[in-house]
């Protein structure tokens, strides 16, 4: 018996070691990082943390990183013990922990100056990307350049046999057809995440539709937007595509890891991401694969403006909690970090781009220059997921139903009218906080 | 031949569940030795080569190591509490009389009809008030009072079956209350005990919800949790492989244990709810 | 003297179980129901709204599929492991006395000791239209127009996910009803052979009678086990498509952990147990009736 017990008060007295965390007061700095970590990863932060503890003395950066990292997050802001900063990733109401005023406004410090410079901090980024403001204050600061969900290809395969990259709805069906004497699919998608065929399919052809005014419409919830010509069309296309076979078999049934491999496998002409792309799927890209970025085509008879897509990036920014411990070393930590020379390191090594001036040159990736191409080449830009990171339950719902239509479980018609009620719910739903959407 | 078709008849239905249960561990098994690029493109094909690399970086980069040692300490401190609180319990419901003692007994029973589901938002946010979230001590101290009706009402069948006379002759020898629990009782009712200590075991080896709840720091994470992280961990990369090295990991222990205690298993369990 | 000794020693022996049991079980559940009337996020402050969830239940159409998807799930599973349970149990009592019977037994017990999670991951590699072993299977042996995607489907994913929950509760309550098969007097049985009653005619009129309570049992079990299930929707189909496999459970789950609607997360969890309760006396009733 009481050998028993004894083990047991020992175990226990290992276990509470176990969650004790001990708190060093001895001048030392720990600036905690908690990251979300997707297809970018977390090395690029990890690395120049080391270099930057090499230099400082006395600080320590105490990275965490993990795919679910919102879980995370919510558990240590609902118990005040905030990390000092963090890149929250998409699945956590950011935007809602800002309205809660525990996020602090950037302003102040983006007036300081840069790391090592005599240049604004703000002005050391390009300010087309930098618009994460709310009530006009600046609360996230992106470092890694997002695309929207574009539409990827393999320049030597289209090279190869002689295709052209489609700019018309009308293009990718014949297009479709010369790859079908290939037997290829136009399309491998990752049809159990319908999120990315419904960002990089269907909003797209809303834009080409009716233009970015039919999309703001819908996303500022207004009566009848969800049930517009653009909506509707946009359905209308979405189900031809799938009728004239452009998605690979079985597609509708894998993730997007999966999906993606076919895509380099060359089993299927494009894929959808955004510039994660490449570093995601490094392990299983061939040598002589030619990744190149496409827009989406344009459609006949559309009031489009041929828009690109780029990311509003919230979930993707950095952000530093109002009651943060080191908020000023976490500053000067993000600071380095977004210096020229550390995103040069990691525009390099990783293939990424930045928000980051200056740093284009330093893109070593064909892919990610294309990506940015896109962007460029457009008569200007939109952000597709803006919906998702306003009223994330409404996006998720309409998501589901667009992938019931592409499915072939409803009509165009049906998708239009849940998705109206979908929208109507929300908008009568006044736990829910209405926000301008625009970009 | 009468003979034969008969047997043939008796045993193809349970050829076809057998089957059913037994297929899907070997291909797990079979597709936890490939390199991960030959799971995606060949499914159906045997391994080229054996390589138990998938196991290395499920135990170690994704964490089923960690997870496993976690699991390890939950269950073992877990199981101890519950079966020894349990019994004390029951104990008491068994033998004593007193005053609010129906009461008691009715809240315990409550227990067993209350889904862990209702009370999911406030124990969470309960847990994190007492700073229990992430914590080892607050998934043991959580199991064990979600655990304790069920145990109770087991035991309390086996010490039903001890007869009175016992206990007054231990009195009468001048054994005091504890004396009688520990050196009388509990030695009569080990088999309960350790029917009870196997069944939660196995549910709280496997528990998932309420670890999902209150466990998010990767550290801290037990087995199941683990081994779901690595399907969330596997959609940012291709490393399929260790996704079914990490269903290997998981399957093995318990296979083991089931091995084991297989007869008590199987006939505790009939036994338990019957008498309950 | 004594008496006092033993009141204070009942004490001690009910005080730690009932302390953790009051604390962390019946108080999170009292809590839930004052939750309910709460708006709250979990930050910032809490709003007492009333009933407004409650309300909100009947237009909000996610609660409402995702309620009539636990029905659909309970239609099934119940039948379905009733039945396939039965069988395997009759198939296995039949052979007793044989070294088949520990094999048969230890085999169909197996997948109830396995951790859901591994279940619901392994199921859902067999299952992917890729690299899964079922449309391997099917393409191997000519069946090509019956690979799909069996979770990506709203056609499939629904049975998909029946399947693989039934595959994991049925050799549970096989075992369970094989014991009460075994425990029949051998005597019944003899006189039922000597009348000429045929196997299945022995089975329908001599076994099954005597297996009243504990198919009553299993019956409940399986409900209240089917009103909870939660580790299979979520890792194999994320409640997809389309909603059309997420239960109660899951979209509670959602509601607290991925929307962080605690305050409505409480009410379901309230709707959660009436129903629970509801359920269970009703097949109580159900069953009883039947025996009177």
């Amino acid at each position: 018996m009481k050998k028993i017990l004894w083990t047991l008060v020992l175990l226990l007295v290992v276990v509470a070691g176990c969650t004790d965390e001990s708190d060093n007061d001895d001048g030392e700095t720990t600036v905690e990082v908690m990251m979300f970590e997707g297809g970018f990863g977390s090395e690029w932060v990890k690395d120049s943390a080391e270099s930057y503890m090499e230099m400082n003395e006395g600080v320590t950066i105490d990275v965490t990183s993990s795919p679910d990292i919102h879980q995370q997050l919510q558990t240590r802001f609902l118990s005040d013990d905030v990390p000092d900063l963090i890149v929250p990733g998409p699945s956590f109401d950011i935007q809602g922990v800002i309205r809660e005023g525990m996020i602090a406004p950037l302003d102040d410090y983006l007036d300081e100056n840069a790391y090592e410079s005599d240049q604004a901090w703000v002005d050391t980024f390009e300010e087309g990307q930098f618009n994460l403001k709310k009530d006009g204050n600046t609360y996230g600061i992106p470092t890694v350049f997002a695309s929207g969900y574009l539409w990827w290809y393999d320049e030597k395969l289209f090279n190869d046999q002689g295709w052209e990259v489609p700019q018309t709805q009308e293009e990718l069906y014949e297009l479709a057809d010369q790859a079908e004497e290939q037997g290829k699919a136009v399309f491998a998608i990752p049809g159990v995440h319908p999120s990315y065929y419904f960002y990089g399919i269907y909003l797209p052809l809303v834009e080409r539709f009716g233009g970015e005014e039919a999309l703001l419409n819908a996303y500022n919830l207004e009566e009848g937007a969800w049930q517009s010509d653009a909506i509707l069309k946009a359905a209308q296309e979405s189900q031809k595509m799938v009728e004239e076979g452009l998605f690979m078999e079985g597609t509708f049934g894998i993730n997007h890891t999966e999906a993606q491999t076919f895509f380099f496998q060359r089993d299927a002409l494009f894929a959808m991401a955004g510039t994660w792309l490449e570093g995601e799927m490094a392990d299983v890209i061939p040598e002589d694969f030619k990744l190149r970025a496409l827009n989406q085509p344009a459609v006949a008879n559309g009031d489009g403006e041929q828009l690109a897509p780029i990311s509003t990036g919230w979930g993707g920014a950095w952000y530093i909690p109002e009651d943060a411990n080191q908020k000023d070393a976490a500053i000067e930590f993000l600071k380095y970090l977004s210096s020229e020379a550390e995103v040069e390191k990691m525009v390099e090594s990783k293939g990424l781009a930045s928000v980051v001036k200056n740093t284009d040159d330093a893109i070593q990736s064909d892919a990610l220059a294309s990506a940015l191409g896109v962007l460029q080449e457009s008569s200007g830009s939109y952000a597709p997921t803006a919906i998702n990171d306003t009223y994330p339950e409404l996006a998720g719902n309409i998501v589901d139903l667009y992938q019931s239509l592409m499915l072939g479980d409803i009509t165009p018609e049906e998708f239009a009218e849940e998705a109206e009620a979908f929208a109507e719910q929300t908008r009568n739903n006044d736990n829910v906080e209405k926000v301008d959407i625009s970009w | 031949m009468m003979k034969i078709l008969n047997q043939i008849r008796q045993h193809i239905f349970l050829v076809i569940v057998s089957i059913l249960v037994i297929i899907p561990v070997i291909w797990v098994f079979v597709n936890s030795v490939k390199p991960s690029s030959e799971i995606l493109l060949a499914p159906l094909s045997f391994p080229s080569k054996i390589d138990f690399g998938n196991y290395v970086s499920a135990w170690s980069d994704a964490g089923l190591g960690v997870g496993f040692v976690n699991s390890l300490i939950v269950t073992s401190i877990s199981i101890i509490l519950i079966v020894f609180l349990s019994a004390m319990v029951a104990f008491v419901l068994s033998k004593k009389q007193f005053r609010f003692k129906k009461t008691i007994q009715l809240s315990f029973l409550l227990g067993l009809m209350l889904p862990t589901f209702l009370a999911m938002a406030p124990l969470f946010l309960l847990m994190n008030k007492l700073d229990l979230v992430n914590s080892l001590v607050g998934l043991v101290l959580v199991y064990v009072a979600y655990s304790l009706s069920f145990t109770i009402f087991i035991l309390i069948a086996f010490f039903n079956q001890v007869p009175d006379s016992l206990e007054e002759a231990a009195v009468i020898d001048g054994c005091g209350p504890f004396r009688v629990f520990w050196n009388v009782m509990l030695p009569l009712v080990k088999p309960g005990l350790i029917s009870a200590a196997i069944f939660n075991f196995v549910g709280i080896w496997n528990e998932y919800i309420l670890a999902l709840i209150l466990i998010s720091d990767d550290s801290m994470k037990t087995l199941p949790l683990q081994l779901a992280n690595i399907m969330m961990i596997q959609q940012y990369h291709t490393d399929w492989g260790a996704l079914y090295a990490g269903l290997v990991l998981s399957i093995i222990p318990v296979t083991i244990f089931f091995l084991i205690f297989q007869r008590r298993l199987i006939e505790g369990s009939t036994a338990g709810s019957i008498k309950g | 003297m004594q008496h006092r000794n033993e009141k204070w020693a009942i004490i001690i022996f009910l005080l730690p179980a009932t302390v953790l049991y009051f604390l962390f079980v019946i108080y999170p559940s009292i809590e839930a129901l004052r939750m309910s009337f709460y708006n709250w996020r979990g930050l910032g402050t809490k709003e007492w709204i009333g009933f407004d969830h409650y309300k909100y239940m009947f237009v909000d159409s996610s609660f409402i599929n995702a309620f009539l998807v636990t029905g659909k799930y309970i239609l099934f599973l119940m039948p379905i492991v009733l039945l396939v349970s039965i069988i395997i149990a009759l198939s296995i009592a039949k052979l007793i006395r044989t070294r088949w019977f520990n094999l048969y037994r230890a085999i169909t017990f197996f997948p109830y000791i396995l951790p859901a999670v591994a279940i619901a991951m392994l199921w859902a590699t067999i299952f992917n239209p890729v690299s899964g072993m079922l449309n391997g299977i099917l393409e191997a042996v000519g069946l090509e127009e019956w690979t799909r995607e069996w979770l990506g489907r709203e056609s499939t994913a629904f049975g998909s996910v029946v399947f693989v929950t039934a595959w994991q509760m049925v050799g549970f309550y096989s075992v369970l009803i094989l014991s009460s098969i075994l425990n029949i007097p051998e005597e019944l049985l003899e006189a039922a052979d000597i009348d000429g009653a045929s196997r299945f005619q022995k089975n329908i009129y001599v076994i099954l009678p005597m297996l009243k309570d504990i198919l009553q049992v299993v019956l409940i079990f399986t409900l209240i086990n089917t009103l909870k299930v939660f580790e299979m929707p979520q890792l194999m189909t994320g409640g997809g498509p389309n909603g059309s496999t997420e239960p109660i459970s899951l979209y509670m789950y959602e509601q607290a952990f991925s929307n962080f609607n605690f305050g409505y997360a409480s009410a379901i969890g309230v709707v959660f147990l009436i129903l629970t309760l509801i359920a269970s006396v009703l097949t109580l009733r159900i069953t009883r009736g039947d025996r009177s």
